[in-house]
């Protein structure tokens, strides 16, 4: 709980913002689409949005005297680069993954199901 | 010397026999605990057995001089002593660099898997606390995808995560079920037991192939103590259903699928329900498995022993 929680809530607040804007967006018009009551202050919006951006989930332009920023990737585009990572994954991968069950290829769906007698 | 010869055939004896009989017997898949304790206590003492054998290496040689000093003068006799002294020297340097070297090559190994581990969990956790919702009842994260998929990441920060796809297919029980599974995983921190696994298999694995075998064996005892964790919380019947409706679901991404053959067992362990070993025969496991652990160090130690109680004897 506290301040470091609510800073990767919002986080994923003000992408979900930029995933479903349909042009990129400055600081201030992303704080116009917040309905946060009372409002945040514009400087912990510009804290986080710049964050996001040194990690690589944001682009961002020059517009006047302000930044305009739209997503790197879609949202869907994530999931299925993670996903496709998570599948394909070799016995060698770093990260532990301890999945529920092991999936199949149709094909080997088919052998299965002749040899049980499905 | 004896010793060396004995720690090494200890050493390969275990490793030829014991990955063989552990992998053919029943009792591993009864209490799958045990099971894991033993494939970790052989890893181990098998490589504790070649380091050791490398530090007996050391110390054998050192024995010989103490013989040579008998000798009367001569040429022969001159001859046997610095032929000896340079076995002694080669044996130490050899002994040394055993010793040393299994020891820093799993260090070495660990270290760098420890650190590979952490940041490749790192960007994902980043990319997932943005990308999926968090699921409020749950505590899980839900990621927005066509096909099923049920995994906890573990380490600081745990997290168990679900497709939208998995979601929509099973009903809130057998939901439950997958939770608990994973939870399970959570919760035994069995992340650390893979780890020493892979850490074994990176630093050795070209060396001793069983090693895989064994990390192999060890994933898949795992996976069976969360399924009786998960059993246990919510009923098998659930799980079990589960288990079915994920194994019918192929997916359509081009992954490498493992055979099919690990749930098939599951649920067939699932269904028929056998029963742990009682406290006497996994007392008996529990202890040869121990005794097996510790063969290499008592065989370091029995030369001292009698050291230590003439020492003992002359005292009193």
């Amino acid at each position: 709980m506290g301040p470091l929680r609510r800073l990767g809530d919002l986080e994923s607040v003000l992408m979900q913002i930029l995933w479903s804007a349909d042009a990129p967006a400055t600081v201030r018009e992303v704080l116009g689409r917040m309905d946060r009551i009372p409002p945040l202050a514009y400087t912990t919006v510009l804290t986080v949005m710049d964050n996001l951006h040194r990690k690589g989930f944001l682009q961002r332009s020059r517009v006047g005297r302000a930044f305009e920023y739209w997503p790197t990737k879609q949202r869907a585009e994530y999931t299925a680069e993670l996903m496709e990572e998570l599948l394909n994954e070799s016995g060698d991968r770093s990260a532990t993954l301890l999945r529920f069950a092991e999936h199949m290829t149709p094909a080997e769906l088919s052998r299965l199901k002749e040899t049980l007698g499905d | 010397m004896t010793e060396v010869l004995l720690l090494v055939s200890y050493a390969v004896t275990a490793s030829i026999l014991v990955p063989r009989i552990l992998s053919h017997s029943v009792w591993p898949g009864r209490t799958p605990r045990l099971g894991v304790l033993a494939w970790q206590c052989l890893s181990i003492s098998v490589m504790a057995a070649v380091s050791l054998a490398g530090l007996s290496f050391i110390r054998g040689p050192l024995h010989l001089g103490a013989h040579v000093a008998t000798l009367e003068g001569s040429w022969a006799s001159l001859l046997l002593h610095l032929s000896e002294r340079a076995t002694c020297v080669i044996a130490s340097i050899v002994g040394t660099f055993l010793f040393v070297a299994v020891l820093i090559r799993l260090l070495f190994c660990s270290a760098r898997l420890g650190l590979e581990r952490r940041a490749e969990r790192g960007r994902l956790v980043q990319i997932l606390d943005l990308v999926a919702c968090r699921d409020a009842a749950s505590g899980s994260l839900v990621l927005d995808h066509p096909a099923p998929f049920a995994f906890c990441l573990p380490g600081a920060g745990r997290r168990v995560v679900v497709t939208s796809a998995l979601v929509a297919e099973l009903r809130p029980e057998q939901l439950s079920a997958v939770f608990a599974h994973e939870g399970a995983h959570l919760r035994q921190h069995h992340h650390l037991v893979i780890f020493v696994t892979r850490a074994l298999c990176a630093a050795f694995g070209p060396l001793a192939p069983w090693l895989r075998a064994a990390e192999r064996e060890v994933a898949y005892l795992l996976e069976l103590m969360a399924d009786d964790a998960a059993a246990d919380a919510v009923g098998d019947v659930p799980l079990r259903e589960a288990l079915s409706v994920m194994r019918q679901m192929p997916i359509g991404a081009p992954a490498l699928a493992a055979s099919a053959t690990g749930v098939d067992e599951r649920l067939r362990r699932l269904q028929s329900r056998s029963t742990a070993l009682s406290t006497f025969p996994a007392t008996l496991v529990g202890a040869g498995i121990f005794a097996l652990a510790l063969f290499p160090l008592q065989l370091v130690l029995v030369p001292l022993w009698p050291a230590v109680w003439h020492d003992i004897c002359f005292l009193g």
